[in-house]
């Protein structure tokens, strides 16, 4: 993922549930009262770019913490809601008639942070399942192309699974359904 | 009893084809040794093997051009850049050239005879013009399509190079690097590439960046959360077809092996999943890059 790729910026800055492991003075803007600190273990949503590095570095700059805790980064990241049981659990059951759009638009970039961050390979094997079933039924929906415009516009407009791609599936149906439909076209028209 | 002869048989056939093929290249010594010289030292690592076969006639516009092709397609299809092939093109751009001036001069041909030709017998005249016509056409098809490809083909590596700037800059300042940006870049390129990172810089620096405190103004930086350095995607998926190799590369090859069938094959190793795959020769595979990477650099696989 590159660094001036726009999918990739709009994913970091979604927001993931965070926990202070310390006090912080002056910080009190991220939870929208300036001026105050942040107190130990209050719960805020930070967007990822910023929970992500939180959450690695840590106990440097607090001043009076023993060596021991040292290693304890400033904030904690708690699962979200898009990675919790419930969402596994219905992954598990049926992948292609999950709404993904509605769990979250970038649900697959952000899979791919979460999994990276912490090593989760049960969440990584449950997703690469996912894909695969989802890419099935993309398939599906992108070969079936009409060449004239009446026949697309009909053949757009149909399903309801369409409605339920994240954003790095819809990168991949435009492109599938493209390349199927300038294969047929040049297959017929010439 | 059946008694083989194929051996023997083969050896006669050879014997014919060194005569024949030892005539041609006796009447042109000279260029044909050119030709080779050229051929060895330029740097086009799918071609080395049958060159150090010692085949005079490996240079031929049909067999440039097939090579050109190949090119073209693993450009496209590779994430990387890949090495320009400096001699090739230069060849490849001569004959546009001197093809482009034969045209020339036979149309100029057309019009003389044109201009002579209704004086006298205009129906004659007009009938041999279009009788001559159909290879002039073919050769300006033809040109077109050399240019086509020739043209997308450098467009395509303008886009590499757009896209992989910083990652070429920083080549450029290892040094040490193996892959060093003479090699990769042909000399338009290189100009092209300075010049476009340094106006991109410019732009970046007047608008945004000055606005920044100093320690954030770099446009390279590989130490914050998210590295600024577009490297090629070394993991993508290509598709490729692993080439029939030639007779001699067949018994010398050190990479290739024979699989339970008995059919030769390459064998690769996947490092992530620590896994051996068997690249049959005549295959197709969807495969990882950086897995056939060095297969391509030789090539011994074309990507499709």
């Amino acid at each position: 993922m590159g660094y001036y790729e726009l999918e990739d910026v709009l994913a970091d800055g979604s927001e993931v549930p965070c926990k202070f492991q310390y006090s912080m003075p002056g910080l009190g803007y991220l939870a929208g009262n300036a001026g105050k600190p942040i107190e130990k273990n209050s719960k805020l949503l930070l967007p990822l770019w910023l929970a992500r590095v939180l959450a690695i570095v840590g106990g440097s700059e607090g001043e009076e913490i023993a060596d021991d805790e040292e290693a304890m980064p400033f904030v904690e990241l708690s699962r979200p809601e898009m990675f919790s049981a419930k969402v596994v659990n219905a992954i598990k059951a049926g992948a292609a008639s999950l709404d993904l759009h509605s769990v979250n638009s970038h649900f697959y970039m952000l899979a791919i942070k979460w999994i990276a961050l912490f090593g989760d390979a049960e969440l990584g094997s449950v997703i690469a399942e996912m894909v695969m079933e989802r890419s099935l039924e993309l398939n599906g929906h992108a070969s079936s192309v009409g060449v004239s415009a009446v026949e697309s516009q009909a053949s757009q407009a149909g399903s309801p699974f369409l409605l339920t791609l994240d954003e790095s599936e819809k990168e991949t149906y435009r492109r599938a359904h493209d390349s199927y439909r300038r294969t047929k076209r040049w297959m017929l028209e010439k | 009893m059946d008694i083989s002869i194929d051996d023997i048989l083969a050896e006669l056939d050879r014997d014919t084809t060194i005569v024949e093929r030892s005539d041609p290249s006796s009447q042109v010594p000279l260029t044909s040794d050119g030709n080779t010289t050229m051929v060895n030292s330029s740097f086009d690592p799918g071609q080395i093997p049958l060159r150090k076969a010692g085949l005079q006639d490996d240079i031929t516009p049909e067999k440039d051009y097939t090579r050109l092709m190949t090119l073209w397609r693993n450009e496209r299809c590779s994430p990387e850049l890949l090495p320009f092939p400096t001699l090739l093109m230069n060849r490849m751009l001569r004959r546009v050239q001197e093809q482009m001036e034969k045209i020339e001069n036979i149309s100029m041909g057309f019009y003389e005879d044109g201009a002579a030709g209704p004086s006298q017998q205009p129906n004659e005249s007009a009938f041999g013009s279009n009788k001559d016509k159909l290879p002039l056409l073919c050769m300006e098809a033809e040109l077109e399509r050399v240019k086509f490809v020739i043209r997308s083909y450098l467009r395509c590596r303008m886009h590499k190079i757009d896209k992989y700037m910083l990652y070429l800059k920083q080549l450029e300042y290892a040094g040490n690097n193996a892959a060093s940006l003479k090699e990769l870049l042909s000399e338009q390129e290189l100009v092209y590439h300075s010049r476009h990172f340094a106006s991109l810089l410019k732009l970046f620096n007047s608008s945004v960046l000055r606005h920044m405190p100093p320690e954030l103004q770099a446009v390279n930086d590989t130490e914050g959360s998210i590295s600024m350095v577009d490297e090629p995607e070394w993991g993508r998926f290509v598709f490729l077809h692993v080439k029939m190799p030639s007779e001699r590369a067949l018994k010398e090859d050190p990479l290739l092996e024979r699989n339970e069938f008995g059919k030769p094959c390459y064998i690769v190793t996947i490092q992530e999943l620590n896994e051996d795959v068997e690249l049959t020769v005549g295959g197709i595979y969807v495969m990882r890059y950086e897995v056939i990477r060095d297969l391509l650099r030789d090539g011994k696989v074309e990507l499709i």
